[in-house]
């Protein structure tokens, strides 16, 4: 055993890990002070939760379980950032970067599994080279995947126009059409025309719908253009995003021309919700603060109308709509922001296990908007990202306020959104010539489909040769101009074309061996973390007994994507084959059962108990992979 | 039997053991994340010092644009094709407006310092042209983020 882990794994009690080929540590002592242990346990958890020392970065092992990554899976941690390789829906290796707060709760709590931790030490200078190369390869394959996506969207308006159905653009849900103009937008109306001219929006709208009306989808002529792993590429604008930004800039010039009002949907009113007025009641400070974002708003339009971005049309109505929205908070002397989650589905069910906490979740959301707005309002510069923040905050408490008080399902995205409010706006009636428009799609089929080859042969996903782990080391060789500089700078270089790479706990075996590494560490799973716990409080043999099987264990609820099994085997290694002889059996009785319920259930219990049966197999050979996983609201 | 036995054994943990992520949608709710919402809704609280003008929780976008800026140094990347490249990472950062954000021009700043080009040859950048008329301000803000 590695003495260096020892404080580690001392903290976490009775934690342990398989990486794949069974091997295993060794159980080791545990405190008899349960306070102590619990001290231990908070600082050993916390010292993996810290940002990597600046001389270094993380290379990550996360332990294999059912589902995505079925294997384990790799990944590097710079600073705050995540850096790994996903194998997307189109086939593509696609390197994602995630924050490391969402990473290790998506992985290691949600999928409850062990990540382990090796740190590369390294000089300050190849860090930073690192981080440059990682982020600049997502940057630019990222360019490359929103234009393919572009393209598929070409196809996609190319049919509506051709309908001549109204297309969907952002935005188009801030406003609605009112009888009264409304004075702040009437006040806007008259500062344009005092500095850009009288005639400027009917001018500017004439200009744009008579481009709108001329407008069609060119050649792109993609096979020219070169598709680089290392640098940025210049694509031509896609139809459809210039389509969809005239419509935009059109139905911002509209709005400003007078007769729309703010829609009820976009912004977060306290009486639909039924939040209490007194929580949103503007305070003299705040009313200072909120005249200079006005300001602010109105400079911005401004901005916007005369910029010489080719995608400003979003931007201007959302701009408009804040603007709105302040205006209204100053006039009515309560605080009103627009809405994030406009126009997304609900996504927290009416359950009853979710109710159980949801007074606690409205305590917590209360408390975060009540201090991002303290926060925000003492801002010396206020700006749209903590602006952005403060309506995310908002929007949190409002949706789990109603949600308690209704008993209804409720939106909560994990994700910092943008109000969006997407609604259809476009000329009324008008259709494409037919053939002008099946020739249109037929040329954007083709292209959407060439260009897609074209990235797969750049990026390209093949489970035995190119997979999260060879791409991992692959992009880290490229780093460094030779095999001897990359040596120097890490210690050593592995090939990503060796057999061993390829797998993803043989990968960090040998970035253990033969890298300049540090002392490593352990990020226990929720399970790992939760046995631990209960640990302190409770004789451990009880309870490792009781949480050794679905049918007593207090911690675990079959979730959809577990297969069916009934023992835990990732605690006793000792004991795995006999494990999954009864796991194997139970997934073959549950196959059984299957076969006749096959007819009334489209074969469902049948593919289950099957899954279930296969994921048993490695037990036998003391592999572990299955560890069931956890709801977000356990 | 037992050889059988063997290779099914065999061929299920290499079929099992060797695969990689799928891409996860972002489905799971905030409930499940309070730890990252709540990291995220009190970064506004490390924000603009009247000397930065920017906040803790745009420095990952003031770093992309960086990136981005050292990229396309020496290269025929044209004003308009670097304005929209500019555009997309704002809004994948959350930010619509990114002219009058002042990370922006921090950010070129930053990038232009490490590609080697001095404050005198900031108006030289072909790719600049757009962004220098955006705003009065925009080269004394870039000159400003080579402090970074």
């Amino acid at each position: 055993m590695d003495p260096a882990r020892l404080p580690v794994l001392i903290g976490v009690g009775t934690a342990k890990q398989c990486i794949g080929s069974a091997s295993r540590w060794p159980r080791f002592l545990r405190f008899r002070s349960r306070g102590i242990a619990a001290v231990v346990l908070a600082i050993a958890v916390r010292s993996v939760a810290a940002d990597p020392e600046p001389s270094q970065f993380d290379f990550l092992y996360i332990e294999a379980n059912v589902g995505s990554s079925s294997g384990g899976h790799v990944a590097l941690r710079i600073g705050d950032d995540v850096f790994h390789y996903q194998h997307d829906d189109e086939g593509f290796a696609v390197l994602a970067r995630d924050e490391w707060p969402r990473f290790r709760r998506i992985y290691n709590d949600l999928d409850n599994r062990n990540i382990h931790v090796a740190p590369i030490e390294l000089r300050a200078e190849d860090r930073e080279k690192v981080r440059d190369r990682f982020v600049q390869r997502h940057l630019i394959q990222h360019r490359h995947l929103d234009f393919l996506a572009a393209l598929r969207s070409d196809l996609g308006l190319l049919q509506q126009l051709r309908a001549g159905a109204a297309p969907r653009i952002s935005g188009a849900g801030f406003f609605v059409p009112a009888r009264r103009r409304v004075p702040e937008l009437r006040s806007l109306e008259r500062e344009i025309a005092a500095r850009f001219g009288a005639d400027y929006l009917t001018r500017r709208l004439a200009e744009l719908e008579g481009l709108l009306r001329s407008h069609r989808r060119a050649a792109l002529n993609l096979d020219r253009i070169e598709i680089s792993e290392s640098r940025f590429p210049s694509y031509p604008p896609a139809f459809s995003e210039v389509h969809l930004d005239i419509l935009s800039q059109i139905l911002a010039l509209r709005i400003l021309s007078g007769g729309w009002a703010l829609a009820r949907e976009a912004f977060l009113d306290p009486e639909s919700f039924g939040v209490p007025a007194n929580k949103v009641t503007v305070s003299p400070p705040e009313r200072s603060q909120l005249e200079r974002l006005e300001r602010q708003l109105r400079e911005s339009v401004f901005g916007l109308l005369e910029s010489p971005r080719s995608d400003r049309g979003y931007p201007l109505l959302l701009a408009l709509a804040r603007y709105s929205a302040v205006a209204a908070s100053l006039e009515e002397g309560r605080l009103i922001l627009l809405n994030p989650f406009s126009g997304l589905a609900e996504n927290v069910p009416d359950t009853p296990e979710r109710y159980r906490s949801l007074e606690l979740s409205v305590v917590r959301h209360a408390s975060a908007f009540r201090r991002t707005r303290e926060a925000f309002f003492k801002l010396d510069e206020l700006d749209e990202k903590s602006l952005n923040l403060l309506e995310n905050a908002a929007a949190r408490y409002f949706e789990t306020f109603r949600g308690l008080r209704t008993h209804r399902p409720f939106r909560a995205p994990a994700a910092v959104l943008i109000p969006n409010a997407p609604g259809h706006f476009g000329p009324a009636g008008e259709k494409m010539v037919e053939a002008e428009a099946a020739a249109a799609a037929e040329a954007a089929e083709a292209d959407y489909a060439s260009f897609r080859e074209r990235l797969r042969a750049v990026y390209p996903y093949n489970l035995a040769a190119r997979n999260c782990a060879t791409e991992l080391v692959r992009t880290l060789n490229s780093v460094f101009s030779s095999d001897e500089e990359a040596a120097r700078a890490l210690g050593a270089q592995l090939d990503p074309d060796a057999l061993a790479v390829l797998v993803p706990f043989r990968l960090y075996e040998l970035v253990t061996e033969r890298f300049r590494t540090g002392r490593q560490s352990l990020s226990p799973s929720y399970r790992n973390r939760k046995l631990s716990t209960f640990s302190l409080m409770e004789n451990p043999l009880w309870i490792h007994l009781a949480e050794s099987n679905i049918l007593t264990s207090a911690l675990y609820r079959r979730h959809r994507g577990d297969t069916l099994f009934l023992l835990f085997t990732e605690d006793l290694p000792w004991l795995r084959p006999v494990l999954g002889a009864v796991n194997l059996s139970y997934g073959l009785a549950q196959a059984g059962v299957g076969l006749l319920t096959s007819p009334f259930d489209r074969g469902d219990r049948l593919g289950e108990g099957l899954r279930g049966a296969l994921f048993s197999m490695p037990e036998l050979a003391f592999i572990n992979i299955r560890k069931g996983s956890f709801s977000p609201l356990e | 039997m037992y050889r059988i036995l063997a290779y099914v054994l065999l061929l299920s943990t290499v079929a099992l053991s060797s695969g990689c992520s799928i891409s996860r949608s972002f489905s799971e709710s905030s409930e499940s994340v309070s730890d990252s919402v709540s990291d995220s809704v009190t970064s506004i609280s490390g924000s603009s010092s009247p000397k930065d003008g920017i906040g803790e929780a745009k420095i990952p976008y003031r770093d992309d644009v960086a990136n981005l800026t050292l990229s396309v140094v020496g290269s025929n990347f044209s004003s308009k094709n670097f304005m929209d490249a500019v555009g997309r990472i704002a809004a994948q950062r959350g930010i619509s407006d990114w002219q009058s954000e002042k990370a922006t021009y921090y950010g070129i700043g930053k990038g232009l310092k490490k590609a080697g080009v001095s404050k005198e040859r900031i108006q030289n950048q072909t790719f600049l042209q757009g962004v220098l008329s955006s705003r009065a301000e925009a080269l004394s803000w870039i000159q400003r983020g080579y402090r970074y």
